[in-house]
């Protein structure tokens, strides 16, 4: 099969870039027979037909449709592994799921660097009371950047890179269960990132990352790009849960029984279930909405018999898993981490299995604590402040488990150990916050208020941040097959540390002191901790430029070759070869131990990596 | 197994000092600065609240900082060397005392709050929608002000003054209020801060919340929903005031706004707004 | 940047590990779908229990705007049988005869189509607009996205269909796939006739 064109990247920008004007200007043929245009200054059916046309070009240019075509056509089933090395496999589709990981890994990372520089701008403007460095529509332009991006590109922080990498090696798998799926997913997810971007193109959008109608009902064409882009993060989050979960549940290796399965496993798969049912949800909000720009259908108008609370309860009902999907990755990454730096088998491993799926459960039945004061069945309040204080057993148990871990333990302080212990700190300050907020007398003081703000930027940023640090320090040795300088990183975690609390804490206070979120206008009185938050979070910047600088030096510079094993861990996926060979085991993998049985007399090896040759071990 | 039980004998008595030392301050020194006063009944009991949580989650914080921080210092490798840890896997009775520890505290602390929220707070100083299940006593004679959110500005209306409409917010001492929050346009949210109320202003929803005001004193006013371009700016100062002062603010308000009367709508709970829609 | 790449083309490898997963693939999908059409239950319910400003029904209060229940029965049939014929299929698969699986499908297949068909047709005469009223939006969003929904399904199927003409399988391995596929296809059936009790019976 010889193709004429070699599809990459660059043809699915050219493709992209057709399909968007190509999409406009059917958009505007379609827009111009309707009267109800007539008045109007801007043609949201044109920008929306423009998103949908780009990201079938986009498809296309990567070569998405090729195999659905065949299929279409009756040609068999089957997946092609490309045999190449070589920088240019990352810039075109692949359906090696280590090659996915590394784009997921450099994408979204690409993309959190933005979304943190939107935070510096932010930043840069509070450092005065009154607006100065942007004008308000920017201003509000960058808080929906920063908040939609953030929430867009973290939800896929470690499911993307460390999930789709290191699921299928952790079980003894070659592969995930839908390749092109997997493909399709991390290709949505730049595109999402650019189509988001592009909303300044179109003057800004004003309803920060939760885009609550009406306002987003008001709102100029902008608006139309955050729909779009978070559409696609919803069909990406939703497809990513499907495959790693249909990964998880049959592409098991021989032996690995539940009770064998990693906890980072069971953080993703747990995760999963919550990425499958939510974004859904996630999807037709939008879609409603999308409706009412385009269609003039009046979902969340309440004059022409719709209601805003119908958007305020279907995007909870999606946003609060959603924090779950942020949170559940962290707590199967730091309790996969500590085991390895305190040669001690997990603690208390059946409680966080039972802790991470109760959390999942929980996260359904709680989404009405962000409508407190809304109005809404204001009856219903006992119940869901139950709930969600109910959530905090089963995030106590995470807790738990740390504690246990690191009782009599023989502690290694390497990078990854430091960012796991922070990352104990740093969620517990963010989910103590959190019972000032289910609690509904308190709640009416903190709703709205810089304390949600600290509240959720030490869950998120705390959290799962300083979890995906850790498993990028962990991890990316097995996964570019260098070693990271130790040093840099560790310069990098304690100012990651220091300031990153420097920077929250405060804002704590901020809110207490009655700031609401989202403005650029502030009571002169609370100059002082603005302008302290402000600094603290341009040294956070720094901290976040040192990492990078940590990962170019490293990657580009020192290349050091890593060792196959180099934190002396029994996780499977530290068995195979660095770099992982293409179909990761020669053969599949027998597994005969638990993953953390260190110290445990006679353990017998996690796995016979081949069965037919290696000498069986007792029991 | 007399080394372990050291472990945890130091363990327990750092935390326990460490507790028995937090939590007088936090009552003490902490509790009076933490908000939002005590200018209404609503707002001590939210200020209560905020005491309270935070006395709860002083022994949990202190409880993981001691434990971490014993365990960073003893728990270690030495120089750097691989060696195991002892292989527990876990301890039963921990397990479970932690559950019913955990779970014990949390039943507590949503019982309290439903408590405090529907018995003896009414809602807290929170909207409560168009029908507040249980309205304080003397709810009858509150007195009754329409909060009107609008991009991007409050206005208040008086239906008992002749539904007359005020840019400002003067209240009487010693009165039980009723809001009735409402919106022209998007969602805002009305937050009286010093009062204790916060409450989203919904297109087409009337929303209740109850305050009992107390002495005279000022609170800023300020939206707390992100409503667009000068969100920021929904800033106000209302004042209580006492009943005569309040009676004559209502009088020089009534006398000034009697030429504007006729221009305004019917007063309604809520109101519907054209849709401000961009339609294609 | 490397040379043109070897790339080598992976049958499935063990087909018994494949189908479990397009199997299990097929269970996520319905459970994902069934929650967005939940949305717009969830949103057909709520709206005509707030019925805001009056105007769930139309344009006025106390009004309803018409709805076309031929058209809404005959889409219901297309769906429901079309459902059963697969199911058909899936009997026959697992019989002895298998004769006659290949017709009940292309039938499944040309009717779900023209469920979609009659669908499109029903919106150029509809007799209402989308602003006249929270009912006219939810009929508007479910009943299209349903359409979507279907014509993806219709292509699933379609590939059955093809792969199974174009190289003779071996019958466990199409009763497979056409298991998968009946789990979703079942699955839209169901959101089909809660959207015809609400959508024409309940309004
Ligand atoms: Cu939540
Ligand atoms: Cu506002």
């Amino acid at each position: 099969m010889r193709r004429l064109v070699r599809l990459n990247l660059r043809t699915a920008i050219a493709f992209g870039i057709a399909g968007f004007f190509l999409g406009a200007w059917v958009g505007r043929e379609i827009a111009a027979g309707h009267d109800y245009l007539i008045g109007t200054d801007q043609d949201d059916v044109a920008v929306f037909m423009g998103f949908l046309f780009a990201t079938i070009g986009w498809l296309a240019g990567l070569g998405f449709f090729n195999y659905p075509v065949s299929r279409l056509l009756g040609r068999p089933a089957g997946y092609p592994v490309e045999e190449a090395k070589g920088t240019a496999r990352y810039f075109r589709m692949s359906t090696d799921h280590k090659v996915i990981g590394i784009q997921y890994f450099f994408g979204v990372g690409a993309f959190f660097l933005i979304g943190g520089l939107n935070a510096m701008l932010i930043r840069t403007e509070l450092l005065t009371p009154n607006e100065k460095a942007f004008p308000a529509g920017q201003y509000l332009t960058l808080v929906g950047l920063h908040g939609t991006m953030m929430i867009m590109m973290t939800s896929a922080f470690i499911l993307g890179p460390f999930g789709n990498y290191f699921v299928p090696l952790m079980i003894g798998a070659r592969r995930m269960a839908f390749p092109r799926i997997e493909a399709m997913t991390f290709w949505l997810t730049p595109l999402a990132g650019l189509v988001l971007m592009s909303a300044i193109a179109w003057n800004g959008f004003p309803t920060g990352w939760t885009g609550y109608a009406p306002l987003a009902d008001q709102a100029r064409a902008g608006m139309d790009a955050y729909i779009f882009a978070f559409m696609l993060i919803g069909i990406s989050l939703c497809l990513n849960g499907l495959n790693l979960m249909a990964t998880i549940l049959t592409m098991r290796a021989p032996g690995m029984t539940w009770t064998r399965l990693p906890i980072f496993v069971w953080g993703v798969l747990s995760t999963s279930i919550l990425m499958v049912l939510a974004s859904p949800v996630l999807l037709a909000a939008l879609l409603m909405g999308m409706l009412d720009r385009t269609a003039n259908t009046g979902f969340y108008l309440a004059s022409t018999g719709g209601s805003a609370y119908l958007y305020e309860n279907l995007f909870w009902f999606f946003g609060h898993p959603e924090v779950y999907i942020l949170a559940l990755p962290g707590f199967g990454i730091v309790l996969e981490i500590l085991p390895v730096f305190t040669r001690k088998p997990l603690w208390g491993y059946k409680l966080a299995v039972a802790g991470m799926l109760g959390v999942a459960f929980l996260s359904f039945f709680v989404w009405q604590h962000h409508l407190f004061v809304s109005g809404i069945n204001s009856t219903l309040r006992p119940f869901y402040m139950l709930t969600t204080e109910m959530i905090s057993v089963p995030t106590g148990i995470i807790f738990l488990n740390g504690i246990g871990t690191l009782w009599l333990a023989k502690m290694r302080y390497t990078v990854p150990m430091l960012f796991s212990l922070a990352f104990f700190f740093n969620f517990l300050i963010g989910g103590l916050s959190g019972i000032f907020l289910s609690d509904v007398p308190s709640d009416v003081t903190t709703h709205g208020s810089y304390f949600t703000m600290a509240h959720f930027h030490y869950t998120i940023m705390g959290g799962l941040v300083f979890a995906f640090f850790a498993a990028t320090y962990y991890w990316l040795p097995k996964m570019t097959g260098l070693v990271l300088n130790e040093k840099l990183g560790k310069i990098h975690f304690w100012t990651m540390f220091v300031f990153f609390n420097l920077t929250f804490f405060p804002l704590f206070a901020a809110g207490f002191l009655d700031m609401p979120r989202r403005v650029s206008t502030y009571a002169p009185h609370l100059q002082v901790i603005n302008d302290l938050v402000s600094s603290a979070a341009f040294c956070l910047g720094i901290s976040m430029l040192i990492f990078v600088g940590n990962l170019i030096y490293s990657l580009v510079f020192a290349r050091i070759p890593a060792e196959q094993n180099p934190w002396h861990s029994r996780g499977l996926e530290w068995q195979v070869p660095t770099p992982v060979p293409l179909h990761n085991f020669d053969e599949i993998p027998e597994i005969t131990g638990d993953p953390y049985d260190y110290g445990v007399p006679g353990a017998p090896p996690v796995a016979r990596l081949r069965p037919a040759s290696a000498p069986a071990r007792a029991r | 197994m007399a080394r372990l039980s050291s472990h945890a004998r130091r363990i327990l008595a750092m935390w326990l000092v460490s507790t028995a030392v937090a939590i007088p301050l936090i009552i003490w020194v902490l509790g009076p600065h933490l908000p939002p006063g005590d200018m209404t009944a609503e707002a001590s009991d939210q200020t209560s609240a905020n005491i309270v949580l935070t006395a709860v989650c002083a022994p949990i914080v202190l409880l993981i900082l001691v434990y971490f921080g014993y365990a960073l210092v003893v728990f270690r490798a030495s120089g750097g060397q691989i060696e195991d840890g002892a292989p527990i896997r876990g301890h039963a009775p921990t397990q479970t005392l932690w559950l019913v520890l955990t779970s014990a505290t949390v039943l507590a602390l949503a019982v309290w709050g439903s408590l405090v929220l529907v018995v003896s707070a009414h809602g807290a100083g929170g909207g409560q929608g168009p029908n507040p299940i249980d309205p304080p006593a003397g709810a009858k004679e509150a007195l009754q002000v329409q909060v009107i959110g609008q991009q991007w500005n409050w206005t208040y209306r008086f239906p008992g003054y002749g539904a007359i409409e005020t840019a400002h917010l003067d209240l009487p001492a010693d009165r039980l209020v009723e809001f009735h929050v409402t919106s022209l346009d998007v969602t805002h949210s009305f937050w009286a801060y010093e009062l204790g109320v916060k409450a989203d202003a919904v297109p087409g929803v009337d929303n209740i919340a109850f305050v009992h005001t107390r002495k005279p004193g000022s609170f800023s006013i300020r939206c707390a929903e992100l409503c667009g371009l000068w969100h920021g700016h929904m800033y106000q100062t209302g004042q209580v005031v006492s009943t005569a002062g309040f009676a004559s603010w209502m009088a020089s308000e009534q006398k000034a706004e009697a030429l504007n009367k006729k221009y305004l709508p019917p007063y309604s709970g809520h109101y519907y707004p054209e849709p401000q829609r961009r339609a294609g | 940047m490397s040379a043109e790449p070897t790339t080598t083309w992976i049958p499935a490898e063990n087909p018994e590990l494949e189908a479990r997963i397009v199997s299990l693939g097929s269970y996520l999908l319905s459970a994902a779908t069934t929650f967005f059409f939940i949305s717009f239950l969830f949103a057909f319910l709520y709206l005509r229990a707030l019925n805001s400003n009056g105007l769930w029904g139309g344009p006025k209060p106390g009004h309803h705007v018409p709805t076309t229940t031929t058209s809404g029965i005959a889409i219901l049939a297309c769906v429901l049988v079309s459902v059963l014929l697969v199911r058909l299929a899936l009997v026959e698969l697992r019989g002895s005869t298998r004769a006659l699986w290949w017709p009940a499908c292309a039938g499944a297949l040309l009717l779900g189509l023209a469920a979609v068909a009659i669908q499109c047709w029903q919106y150029t005469d509809l007799g209402f607009g989308t602003e006249e009223g929270g009912y006219a939006s939810v009929y508007l969003g479910w009943t299209g996205f349903f359409t979507i929904f279907t014509f993806g399904a219709m292509l699933w199927l379609e590939t059955i269909l093809a792969t199974a003409r174009r190289a003779p399988a071996k019958a466990p391995e199409v009763e497979k796939s056409v298991a998968s596929f009946s789990v979703f296809w079942a699955t839209l059936g169901l959101v089909e006739i809660a959207a015809f009790i609400l959508l024409y019976g309940v309004k």
